[in-house]
């Protein structure tokens, strides 16, 4: 945890907060881009075949990971195309940074896989 | 936000022409509908009766849903192809001109329209051997159709209370059955309506080619809660239609009844309830009986009125096992009424000897 603190310092020491807010918002939007799609995709494959739910609740976990990932990629893009010679770790903290948000995904999948799901179904 | 722009512009203007159709196939909606395997529903987890509560109910009594999406997008028609379980097909009739909204209107209608007839068939069975249950009900004529062509389309909404009409030489008709016989001498007449807001009236006029007035009104009974006995509790759910009326009943019933009629088993089933306790039949039988197979039921109640008739639901749902491979023998129960089921629970081994066509 100190050294994903130390990460966050150290970008700070490059970028200006606006500077990280601007690469975030740029990378948010280009990320909805794919989501958007991506999401309705699922959500109109879910409605035809809702008797596989937990099976797409899987695939939602997945494809939530990878928009996740896919984020991170543009907002570590931003950053670099912003200041192609800073020195913070911006790999490693947004390493991170995905883990703790795919675990999150996860723990919330498994809720609905396990408790919201059987629920639903009776 | 600029420099992600100017980077990946290249890709941007190669994609945007594939991404807009891919967006349009997304949410551009066709006319057709797709009816897909849903699952199975406890009917105590919707309506509860305050009676034998310490009664211990072994089984589990369910009525079955199918996933009927009206209007479905490219996408989802496409998608849809490829499972032998679902069935699409061009949205016909007067479905085809109403809207999503409308239809879950008159699936909300039917639904609270087959609870009230579920109780009052259940309470009506019940009482003959327990004279403490006591069930009251009414009469009200509803809206339950509408034409293109009628009058004041968006004003008359399903389920408002048609009152009564003036008719020929100014008779008040309050009996919905005299309505064509006393609108002869003129097009125009005065119908009443009663909706949450109160009462109100509307000139309908008939249409110049059909003669009708293009409204269809349905008689309807409904129970009359405070003169009933015991009280019911019914929860909101997103499950429309009727056909889960004689499971609704059967459920209703053994919450009144001493005895538990379920015997431990997973009963599902599908059919309307008449208020005569006869069962009507239902739409998308092949998806029902794919959700109960999926589902694992133990038995699985189908309406069956007439072998020789090739759209009898009992028929349908055995050419729909010979389709897909599932044996249907020992779990597909057929039933023309409520007092059938509740023989086939008396002796599961007669009945089916009886009633199954093999």
């Amino acid at each position: 945890m100190k050294k994903y603190f130390t990460l966050w310092k150290d970008l700070r020491n490059d970028f200006s907060i606006q500077e990280i807010l601007s690469a975030f918002y740029g990378a948010l939007v280009f990320n909805l881009f794919l989501a958007v799609p991506a999401l309705v995709a699922i959500a109109q494959i879910i409605s035809v075949y809702i008797y596989y739910l937990t099976t797409w609740i899987v695939l939602i976990i997945i494809v939530m990971i990878l928009l996740n990932y896919v984020f991170h990629l543009f907002w570590k893009k931003a950053l670099y195309l912003k200041r192609p010679d800073a020195k913070a770790d911006i790999k490693a903290l947004f390493l991170y940074n995905q883990i703790i948000v795919d675990v999150l995904y996860l723990i919330i999948g498994l809720l609905f896989i396990f408790v919201f799901v059987p629920m639903l179904m009776v | 936000m600029n420099e992600l722009t100017k980077h990946f512009w290249p890709y941007v203007r190669v994609l945007i022409v594939p991404y807009i159709f891919f967006m349009f196939i997304l949410f551009y909606p066709i006319g057709y509908y797709i009816d897909t395997p849903g699952g199975i529903t406890e009917v105590d987890s919707i309506i509860n009766v305050d009676y034998n509560l310490d009664k211990e109910i072994e089984g589990t009594i369910s009525s079955t849903y199918i996933v009927s999406i009206n209007r479905p997008t490219f996408f989802q028609f496409m998608i849809g192809e490829f499972s032998d379980y679902n069935y699409a097909n061009v949205l016909t009739g007067s479905y085809a001109d109403y809207t999503n909204e409308e239809i879950s209107q008159i699936s909300y209608l039917d639904k609270e329209t087959s609870v009230n007839a579920a109780v009052i068939i259940a309470y009506q069975e019940a009482l003959k051997n327990n004279s403490e249950i006591t069930v009251d009900f009414y009469e009200k004529v509803m809206v339950f159709g509408k034409a293109t062509y009628m009058s004041y389309y968006q004003d008359i909404a399903f389920g408002d209370e048609f009152l009564y009409m003036i008719g020929d030489d100014d008779i008040v008709v309050d009996d919905f059955m005299q309505i064509s016989a006393n609108t002869v001498l003129s097009d125009t007449y005065e119908f009443f309506f009663k909706n949450d807001e109160g009462t109100y009236s509307r000139m309908l006029t008939k249409d110049p080619e059909t003669l009708k007035f293009g409204i269809t009104l349905k008689l309807y009974y409904l129970v009359n809660k405070e003169n009933t006995f015991p009280t019911y509790t019914e929860q909101t759910s997103n499950i429309g239609g009727p056909s889960g009326g004689l499971l609704q009943t059967l459920a209703i019933y053994n919450m009144l009844v001493e005895e538990d009629i379920t015997q431990g088993l997973k009963i599902a089933g599908t059919g309307t309830i008449n208020y005569d306790g006869s069962v009507g039949y239902i739409g998308g039988t092949e998806q029902k009986i794919l959700t109960a197979y999926l589902n694992n039921v133990d038995v699985f109640f189908i309406p069956f009125k007439d072998q020789n008739y090739y759209y009898d639901n009992y028929m349908e749902a055995l050419r729909a096992c010979e389709k897909h491979g599932i044996d249907p023998s020992g779990w597909l129960v057929p039933v023309g009424s409520f007092q059938d089921a509740l023989d086939y629970f008396a002796d599961p081994v007669s009945y089916l000897e009886e009633n199954v066509i093999s």
